[in-house]
């Protein structure tokens, strides 16, 4: 009893004095609060499918009445800048020269024979889909009504307007949530090393769960609170909707933030310094964000490597927090998830207590 | 526990190996209570592997640790032990007495005995009104005491210096050595890991730990004396110019400079009035007169001695 009261006070000690450090060193002030904004406000804006002012090169040779109102109708999505030329080789230079990312070429018998030829400049192949995609929409609406006895309504849930922030943003939350509390956990226990305190706390009754768990807590708190800080932004700012439970969002974070912190413990039992903390970090962190989904969709990768995201705790996070934030499912819905997040963050913490000496 | 007579720090024929060849081979030291051991060494000698193994950080492959009679198998288990590792082991973001009330608090210090003990220490090292300044911003003399204070705020029976005043001014090391022997003569037992010769010369008993063995140990007076080997030094105008006559000398061992004098070794019974009169043909101003070795001389001969013979 006396002993576990003791280990209690050792215990608040070091979480004493980790707080005051994290709040008192000014990088670290600055690592908690600020690179996550900025990340946050630079993927919000850039991390998007969406193609919005593509240039589109136009070659109207019917210029009729019908050809003209057609192609007023594209440019009135606001999507594109188009811009005409006279003859059709000249749009092609300009798309090999890459003024334009597309074109639009009418054939002078449009009025009879209403044939849009769509030339797309494939070298972004990425931009190109979707640029096909979103012009052969536009001109499906611009086009008259096809007479028929089937009308197709089309809507989509969750994200009526398919923007692609509302897909983004949630993901970026993980994202910016492992950076930070991987890296800080690495450096805070590589940083005892290289001051030599490291030595002495181990010359002193402090023990090895109580390191570890006072070394793990702080950064914890700082992980919940910049889940909790992206949200506010997510919300207020970028205007996505959240709609599951607050509780759910910080208990499937707290899941989560266990693999990010045993990782990140398992980097510093390996890293005699700062520098090679950080560089092992960014070694496993960009893995870790190409195979969670986050970018590019796991059915799309070879099998052995959707096997090997089976391993990613930020694949089962991704899913748990966008549908917290766009479809507010059921907790039941992600048991899955959560006892995969569960299963992954213990075995990196056994892993990495058993390495930290 | 261990015998009463036991030393309070013994480590006995302590073998160790990294995986690129022995460390240590086979070393032995013993502490008493109220003693300082120098652990004299250059850098790489493994001193601080020895302290590691001493403080249970380091498991050696043969021999034995033992610390307070009892065993040292792990870090964390041996109370009444303190280590001060290079570099001072200190949060630099924390202030004076948060960086001591920390390790009180790790030592489990019921609140007001460590209030007491941090005020204590804080007018032993002269600290008083630094309490609240951050560590990071103290100079390195300082920075040197509070590691100490750091050290004995769980008042240790047994401690391990790893060369504390490596990067230190004279001055601080000076009143880094009073502190210390204040330390000594509440009967703990020290073992001090330097570099340096100057400070082996202020520990009780020195140990010359070199090619991972302890070549000779003793009180700094009896590993100045060398057998058969009398010290001379030898000052006049032109003495530097002369080194190179000086070690043609009938007799002599060694010669090294010092300030505007040179040291020589002369072997017993070499006739230090033939060696005189040779002197005088050299140049006619120098003059010769026996000194008392010191560490510095007996430990620098003794080095330069084993390079020469490749041992």
């Amino acid at each position: 009893m006396a002993g576990a009261r003791q280990g209690l006070r050792r215990l608040r000690a070091l979480l004493r004095k980790e707080f005051l450090l994290l709040l008192r060193d000014p990088r670290m002030r600055f690592f908690v609060v600020v690179p996550p904004l900025i990340q946050l406000v630079i993927f919000g804006y850039a991390a998007t499918f969406d193609v919005r002012f593509a240039e589109v090169g136009v070659v109207d040779a019917a210029d009729t009445a019908a050809s003209r109102a057609l192609l007023a109708a594209v440019a009135a999505t606001g999507h594109y800048r188009l811009q005409r030329y006279a003859a059709p080789d000249d749009a092609e230079a300009a798309m090999a020269a890459g003024r334009v990312r597309a074109v639009l070429r009418l054939q002078p018998d449009f009025a009879v024979r209403p044939v849009i030829q769509l030339l797309v400049d494939g070298s972004d192949s990425n931009s190109a889909q979707v640029i096909l995609g979103q012009l052969k929409q536009a001109l499906k609406r611009a086009s008259a009504p096809v007479p028929g006895p089937v009308t197709l309504v089309e809507r989509n849930w969750f994200n009526p307007n398919l923007d692609d922030r509302w897909y983004f943003i949630p993901g970026i939350m993980a994202n910016v949530v492992l950076i930070a509390t991987l890296i800080l956990t690495a450096m805070s226990v590589v940083r005892e090393r290289e001051l030599g305190t490291l030595e002495r706390l181990l010359v002193t009754p402090l023990g090895r769960f109580e390191f570890v768990v006072g070394k793990l807590l702080p950064v914890a708190a700082i992980g919940l609170f910049d889940v909790l800080l992206i949200t506010i932004i997510a919300i207020g700012w970028f205007q996505v909707p959240f709609r599951g439970s607050l509780a759910m969002l910080l208990f499937a974070s707290s899941l989560y933030l266990l693999s990010s912190l045993g990782i990140g413990l398992l980097i510093s039992s390996y890293a005699g310094t700062q520098q090679q903390a950080m560089l092992l970090a960014f070694f496993v962190i960009m893995p870790l964000v190409i195979l969670s989904g986050f970018a590019f969709p796991i059915a799309n990768m070879p099998r052995p490597v959707q096997w090997l995201t089976w391993l990613d705790p930020l694949r089962y996070y991704l899913v748990v927090v966008r549908d917290l934030f766009l479809k507010g499912s059921d907790p039941s819905a992600h048991g899955f998830e959560l006892l995969m997040m569960l299963l992954l963050g213990a075995a990196s913490m056994l892993l990495s207590v058993r390495r930290v000496r | 526990m261990g015998h009463p007579d036991e030393p309070l720090i013994l480590l006995s024929r302590i073998t160790f190996d990294y995986g690129s060849g022995p460390v240590l081979e086979g070393v032995g030291i013993g502490v008493a209570a109220g003693e300082i051991y120098g652990l004299l060494g250059a850098d790489g000698a493994g001193k601080s592997t020895l302290l590691r193994i001493a403080v249970g950080q380091l498991q050696p492959q043969a021999g034995e640790a033992r610390v307070l009679g009892r065993p040292v198998t792990a870090p964390g288990l041996a109370p009444g032990l303190a280590y001060m590792p290079q570099g001072f082991g200190l949060y630099p973001d924390l202030s004076v007495e948060e960086n001591l009330a920390f390790f009180a608090d790790l030592h489990g210090l019921a609140a007001d005995v460590a209030a007491t003990r941090i005020r204590d220490l804080l007018q032993r090292t002269g600290m008083q009104r630094f309490g609240r300044r951050r560590a990071g911003r103290l100079s390195g003399g300082m920075m040197q005491k509070l590691a100490l204070a750091c050290a004995l705020v769980s008042e240790p029976r047994a401690m391990f210096l790893d060369e504390p005043t490596t990067g230190v001014d004279p001055v601080s090391r000076r009143a880094f050595w009073q502190l210390l022997n204040g330390v000594r003569a509440e009967g703990v037992a020290i073992l001090y890991a330097t570099a340096n010769l100057d400070e082996a010369e202020r520990c009780d008993r020195v140990g010359l730990l070199e090619g991972g063995r302890i070549r000779r140990q003793g009180t700094p007076d009896q590993l100045a004396r060398v057998e058969g080997r009398r010290l001379f030094t030898v000052t006049g105008p032109g003495v530097r110019q002369a080194l190179a006559a000086l070690r043609r000398l009938p007799g002599v061992e060694w010669v090294f400079p010092r300030g505007r004098a040179a040291v020589l070794w002369l072997r017993d019974g070499s006739g230090t009035e033939a060696v005189r009169h040779r002197l005088q043909r050299i140049a006619p101003a120098l003059r010769l007169r026996e000194t008392v070795p010191g560490l510095q001389e007996t430990v620098l001969w003794e080095l330069a001695q084993r390079s020469r013979d490749g041992s």
